[in-house]
């Protein structure tokens, strides 16, 4: 039974619920301006302030991915800039990621929750390292010819914006592209996050898609592969209510106001900052695992 | 080399032979996303308002094992939470029907090996859904 500030049970809930919606909101906000998944704020939140089983907290940001990445792909597949194929053929490789990483979780960690725990050790870490550093890899006009992506005939163009250029690219690196798709997959299934930060890079990096496609198609692909993981959730029995409705909606309602804010980039100050939460949240989150917190 | 000549074989370093999606499919799914969406924050909305009106105290920490037949009877009952549960489904059935649509778009384009990539993810999204609730 909830009790906040002797507020009673049904007073409390609603406090709750308040505190669940505006933190979802700013995460969303965080989101969609750094690139960085809501689901990396949320799930150390609910584990570290609220005390959630891990799988809850995990069930419950995976829903909400949900929500923030389809909005956003709403935008970009209107827009061309989702690559719509490219992110179906990735998918292959992420649903299958996803649904045995929730699989794992769910079922193989149901009683081992401190490993899902000092998990998100590096889950949170990795990301926020990436978002300070990755560059922006150029596009080269004749990359290596990769079969796979010839017979399938990915690529495409689309207009940036900035210079006012149509850039055309033509996919290579399908293997290496399917492989990191699919580790980011288990990651996103295994932990509630959304795992752009992986498919953004594996498709800039190693595949010769430009930065803002990735982007795009990136977000697109969130969505279904957070289904697949979400679905061994809700069937699972891992999914609380009231936890994740408020957050999905407060997510959702973050992601589309960052929408207006999208196209500006991101000063450095507030991408430092934001990656000094995370790394905060890490050390609460192995303070956690070991014991030292409660 | 004449135009007629090898008009299957893409020339080399050439991205003008990707195919990319024609711009009236990739419409219907932007707006089936947002749609989708948006119709889960309206039910979640909704039922959020509706449950902190009238809150009975629950153990609300929980995990719940999601089943239809539970969710049919919390409708009957004007129970808020079947309202939230709705919103729930309609955001998690939202990228199942993008796949679903993407499946016929690519019926459509006779993009063979498209349909099968489609028809693969959609299995797999049904197999989550049949191995989540199998134990």
């Amino acid at each position: 039974m909830l009790d906040v500030l002797g507020l009673g049970p049904s007073l409390s809930v609603g406090v709750v619920i308040g505190f669940l919606l505006a933190f979802a909101i700013l995460a969303g906000l965080a989101g969609g301006v750094l690139g960085l998944g809501g689901g990396l704020f949320v799930v150390p939140m609910l584990v570290l302030v609220f005390r959630l089983t891990p799988t809850v907290a995990i069930a419950a940001s995976l829903v909400s991915v949900i929500a923030t990445s389809s909005g956003a792909a709403s935008t970009y597949v209107g827009e061309g800039l989702s690559d719509v194929r490219l992110g179906m053929f990735l998918e292959i490789a992420t649903v299958l990621g996803g649904l045995f990483g929730a699989l794992v979780t769910v079922f193989l960690l149901a009683s081992a929750q401190q490993v899902l725990i000092f998990a998100f050790v590096p889950a949170v870490v990795v990301p926020a390292v990436l978002m300070l550093r990755t560059p922006h890899v150029d596009v080269l006009a004749h990359p290596p010819a990769d079969p796979l992506a010839r017979r399938l005939r990915l690529g495409g163009s689309y207009h940036e914006a900035l210079t006012g250029e149509t850039v055309r690219y033509e996919v290579t690196g399908t293997r290496v592209g399917l492989a990191f798709s699919a580790l980011a997959g288990v990651v996103s299934g295994l932990l509630g996050i959304g795992g752009g930060m992986f498919y953004v890079p594996a498709m800039n990096t190693f595949m010769n898609v430009p930065f803002r496609v990735a982007s795009a198609t990136s977000n697109f692909m969130i969505g279904v592969t957070a289904t697949a993981s979400a679905f061994v959730y809700l069937f699972g029995g891992s999914v609380a209510l009231f936890w994740t409705a408020p957050i999905a909606l407060g997510m959702f309602l973050g992601s589309r106001l960052s929408a207006g804010l999208h196209r500006t980039v991101a000063h450095h100050a507030l991408k430092y900052a934001f990656a000094g939460v995370l790394f905060f949240a890490a050390a609460l989150m192995m303070l956690r695992g070991l014991g030292v917190i409660a | 080399m004449s135009a007629a000549e090898a008009p299957q074989a893409p020339p080399p370093g050439a991205p003008e032979e990707a195919f990319v999606m024609p711009e009236r499919y990739r419409l219907v799914i932007s707006r089936l996303l947002l749609v989708g969406v948006v119709l889960s924050a309206v039910l979640i909305a909704i039922g959020l308002a509706a449950f902190l009106l009238r809150v009975p105290p629950a153990d609300v920490t929980q995990g719940v094992r999601f089943r239809l037949a539970l969710l049919v009877s919390e409708l009957a009952h004007g129970d808020p939470r079947a309202v939230l549960w709705l919103g729930l489904v309609a955001l998690v059935l939202t990228p199942l029907t993008r796949v679903i649509v993407s499946v016929v778009a690519f019926v459509r384009l006779r993009d063979t090996a498209f349909v099968a990539l489609t028809g693969a993810v959609l299995v797999l999204l049904l197999v989550s859904a049949i191995v989540g609730g199998a134990s």
